[in-house]
């Protein structure tokens, strides 16, 4: 359903925006950071929903233009995303966890911890989390270029696979 | 926090050549009787700013003595429960909100920032050994 990517990438694009201006501010950063905890735990909750959902989908098919090396290219950079999008929240519970902050979601619902009491484990996440992030934000930009490309370039509709709206493929688009 | 107990300067010159001296001498009276602090609570009044620790309250505000802290016990740190953790200000238990102080989410920001960096660093000798502790 192209509802789950839509949602998704609002979700994540939001959450990058949040963790970079929280990481840089002073005044800001508790407001921001009781939200990117909340928002990081629903964007896990959403793409297990969401992986679930595919495996019960029926796909659309790629266009015809596309080779079989693009289309594994494109298949596997697809997995990618999903085990970043699963593995970030994780690593954020996870340091959480490993330093013994309380996990907080909203009101006095908090998580449990993950991991055990560890300094260091704590400090090697940390840093990962932000590794992740910029990978995020670098496999939504090659995404973004894909897309684009496929679009502006190719003109083989990809982007209708995905359209929230009904689209009426011309004849070049339609995929073999 | 006010001590219960009188204050005493530290006798500096018999200290002389022990760079623990402020710890032994700690470590001592803990040894002695326990050490005590009252918790006393100002208690602001509308128009009382909350938000700028530079601006004083009147001092005619009702304070409250909400309880006393003891301490009996004296450990080093190494293997210690206090290490490895955040001593975030923003960390509050049920029942207490913080105030709209930017201070405070400044402090917590900057501590998060140092915790990191400390919680990554090879653990070095602590200060005051579990066998200094016990004399």
């Amino acid at each position: 359903m192209t509802f789950f990517h839509w949602l998704t990438a609002a979700m994540v694009l939001t959450m990058l925006g949040i963790g970079v201006a929280m990481v840089a501010s002073l005044a800001d950063y508790h407001r921001l950071v009781s939200l990117h905890r909340p928002l990081g735990i629903l964007i896990l909750i959403v793409v297990v929903i969401r992986f679930v959902n595919r495996q019960y989908s029926t796909l659309p098919p790629f266009p015809a233009t596309m080779s079989p090396q693009e289309r594994s290219v494109a298949s596997a950079s697809e997995l990618f995303l999903y085990a970043l999008l699963v593995l970030q929240p994780l690593v954020g519970w996870g340091m959480l966890s490993a330093a013994r902050y309380p996990i907080m979601l909203f009101g006095s619902i908090h998580l449990f911890p993950i991991l055990p009491h560890n300094g260091m484990l704590y400090a090697l996440l940390r840093k990962a989390h932000t590794v992740l992030a910029y990978l995020l934000f670098l496999t939504f930009l090659a995404h973004l270029g894909a897309v684009l490309f496929h679009t502006w370039v190719v003109r083989d509709g990809t982007f209708s696979r995905m359209a929230p709206w009904r689209v009426r493929l011309s004849q070049n688009e339609r995929p073999s | 926090m006010t001590p219960m107990q009188p204050f005493a300067p530290a006798d500096t010159v018999a200290a002389q050549g022990d760079k623990n001296y402020l710890f032994d001498a700690l470590i001592a009276s803990i040894h002695q009787h326990p050490l005590q602090w009252r918790l006393m609570v100002t208690i602001g009044q509308p128009g009382d700013p909350t938000n700028d620790a530079t601006l004083p309250w009147s001092d005619t505000r009702e304070q409250v003595d909400v309880g006393a802290l003891t301490l009996d016990q004296i450990q080093s740190d190494y293997n210690g429960p206090c290490r490895d953790i955040n001593f975030d200000p923003l960390v509050l238990p049920e029942g207490m909100a913080p105030s709209d102080d930017p201070l405070l989410s400044a402090r917590s920001a900057v501590y998060s920032q140092s915790f990191t960096r400390r919680a990554g660093e090879k653990e070095l000798p602590s200060a005051v050994t579990p066998s200094e502790v016990r004399k």
